[in-house]
């Protein structure tokens, strides 16, 4: 199967389940929401290593809780639990330091986590909340047509420097698929560079998923395993062009490389989306394969076959 | 099928309001019309079947539509915990009393007490209110705890006293010594109020956009933009409860009291009003 001439190897990428949250990062400015959310994202590219992924999510919100711009964000990690510990860390140190935010859950789910319920002793009894009653969330809620049952909303005021950071009592946290990937294979590194660069522009416009890495490509892949016992992941060797000689290489001969794109989304359904438009937007002049990165289903239960995928999705 | 409810005739006015408790989904849902019919009402001393008032019809629902001007009927709603009950007309006083949760709507005025002791659910009154909205139930060291009050008129004396939790927000003007002793929640008005608003006030907040004379007791604490607020009205606008163009992402003059009793709530008004 070829795409604007790209071969599409028959293979499949191997994602696995992470708990996810959803924030909205308000600010006084879109410029601040978006400092906000960049410094909150940072060093969370993945859970073997960061503790969480994370990465700001498709177009801006159109509608806001408290009706400034904003950014919306996912957080992904291993357990509640570690979830938990990560948003406390990165919202308290990363969007409650940042000038005139506030940060919301955009996530509505049966199980929660609490955030400001914790940071706000940061407010050293000084700290007030504020409840939306039911009745009246929901109200909001339908106007923003969120079909979850309506739910009360609490809300902490912390008193900041410049004002009051506002930060939700609790945020929502669902099952969500991380690892959602492909390989691009180019003639050269400027042209597969290139090719990576347009996959994540066409991905980042799309809702529901995140591309955790530096500028959404992923040079070092990994793979499972090493040969050193301590390590759970090693390098992608099959993949790496200077290792051709020394070990069992995936790369043709006229290969110069390979990047990947890393895709983690709420549901597997984001992923597959965001796999179709990504590999449809890197396909062209000097890529010559997509492949993808499995495991033989050590990893992960969800698989995302390319070529059933792009078959699907054509036209 | 909703159940409806229309007044036959408007009852003399007896010497003490007529208790129709028994309007209320709760006490509504899943009977047959005949069962409602036979509902008692209390009048007075006596016992009044609810059909000898009101003509029935429809049945078993949890939707309640009441036709009539109920200003003689006192705990309309009282103590209801779910579904959706409109009364197309006037209520008596205590109506929404104890109110847990659904939503009770008064295409009219209320009485005085409305949502006394309300614990959850929506009461919106398209009229006006009397006075001790919101107070609470005789005895009681909190008044409302929980719940949304939307008044689409002006509401009298004593509103908010003692209020733990929720909100009340009303559109036109709110009479004197509202919010005694409020120990948290919040109070949206959108006219004025009137003199002694948040004595004792020990936290909340106090939101007077068309100003209040305060208390000695409350202290200037500077302007500010709260994005809180914006939480709170966007909510209101979405529940079609409209907010005045000048209260959005506004600065409010920020007065902390009550101070003589060691108070921390807050009376907001726009920047600029004395």
């Amino acid at each position: 199967m070829r795409v604007s001439g790209t071969l599409i190897e028959d293979t499949y990428a191997e994602a696995f389940t992470l708990r996810a949250s959803r924030l909205v990062i308000t600010a006084g400015s879109g410029r601040w929401a978006a400092i906000a959310a960049r410094v909150m994202t940072g060093f969370a590219t993945s859970v073997i290593g960061c503790g969480c992924e994370a990465g700001p999510e498709g177009p801006a919100p159109g509608r806001t809780p408290d009706g400034r711009p904003g950014v919306r964000v996912l957080v992904f990690a291993r357990s509640p639990g570690d979830l938990q510990e990560q948003l406390m860390r990165r919202v308290g140190q990363c969007v409650m330091t940042a000038a005139t935010t506030a940060c919301f859950d955009d996530l509505p789910s049966e199980e929660t986590v609490r955030v400001g319920s914790r940071l706000r002793f940061f407010g050293d009894g000084h700290q007030a909340s504020k409840v939306l009653d039911a009745a009246l969330a929901g109200a909001a809620q339908a106007a923003t047509d969120d079909a979850a049952p309506p739910r009360e909303r609490r809300f902490w005021r912390i008193p900041v420097m410049d004002g009051e950071f506002v930060v939700e009592d609790r945020f929502g946290v669902r099952k969500a698929v991380a690892g959602g990937n492909f390989l691009i294979l180019g003639r050269d590194p400027e042209a597969t560079l290139a090719a990576a660069e347009r996959a994540v522009e066409a991905i980042r416009r799309l809702p529901g998923v995140i591309l955790p890495f530096p500028g959404g490509i992923v040079r070092s892949g990994s793979k499972v395993g090493s040969k050193y016992k301590k390590l759970i992941a090693s390098t992608n060797s099959p993949y790496c062009p200077t290792l051709r000689r020394s070990v069992k290489t995936a790369l043709p001969d006229d290969a110069a490389g390979a990047l990947e794109i890393v895709i983690d989304g709420l549901t597997l359904d984001d992923v597959r989306r965001a796999t179709a438009a990504g590999v449809r937007a890197a396909c062209g002049d000097g890529i010559l394969r997509i492949s993808a990165g499995n495991y033989g289903g050590k990893l992960g239960k969800h698989l995302v076959h390319l070529r059933p995928l792009l078959q699907e999705t054509a036209g | 099928m909703p159940i409806l409810l229309k007044l036959k005739r408007r009852p003399a006015p007896p010497a003490a309001p007529i208790d129709a408790s028994s309007l209320c989904p709760d006490r509504l849902a899943g009977l047959g019309r005949r069962e409602v019919e036979r509902l008692p009402i209390l009048v007075g001393r006596s016992d009044v079947p609810l059909g000898e008032l009101f003509q029935v019809s429809g049945d078993g629902g949890e939707a309640i539509e009441v036709e009539g001007d109920l200003s003689p009927f006192a705990l309309v709603g009282a103590s209801m915990s779910r579904g959706r009950l409109v009364v197309r007309g006037a209520v008596g006083p205590r109506a929404a009393a104890r109110m847990r949760g659904g939503t009770l709507l008064v295409d009219g005025r209320a009485g005085d007490h409305a949502g006394e002791g309300m614990t959850g659910g929506l009461l919106r009154i398209r009229g006006d209110a009397g006075d001790h909205l919101a107070a609470p139930v005789p005895g009681a060291p909190r008044g409302m705890n929980r719940g949304t009050i939307l008044i689409d008129g002006s509401a009298g004396r004593m509103a908010a006293a003692r209020m733990r939790r929720g909100l009340i927000a009303i559109a036109g003007d709110l009479g004197e010594a509202a919010a005694c002793g409020m120990l948290a929640g919040s109070l949206f008005v959108f006219g004025t109020i009137g003199r002694g608003a948040g004595a004792l006030l020990r936290r909340g907040t106090i939101l007077a956009l068309g100003g209040t004379a305060p208390l000695p007791t409350f202290l200037p604490a500077g302007s500010q933009r709260l994005p809180f607020l914006e939480l709170f009205f966007d909510a209101l606008e979405s529940a079609a409860f409209p907010v005045p163009a000048p209260a959005r992402r506004a600065a409010y003059r920020r007065l902390v009291g009550d101070v003589s009793g060691r108070g921390v709530g807050e009376i907001l008004m726009p920047a600029g009003t004395s």
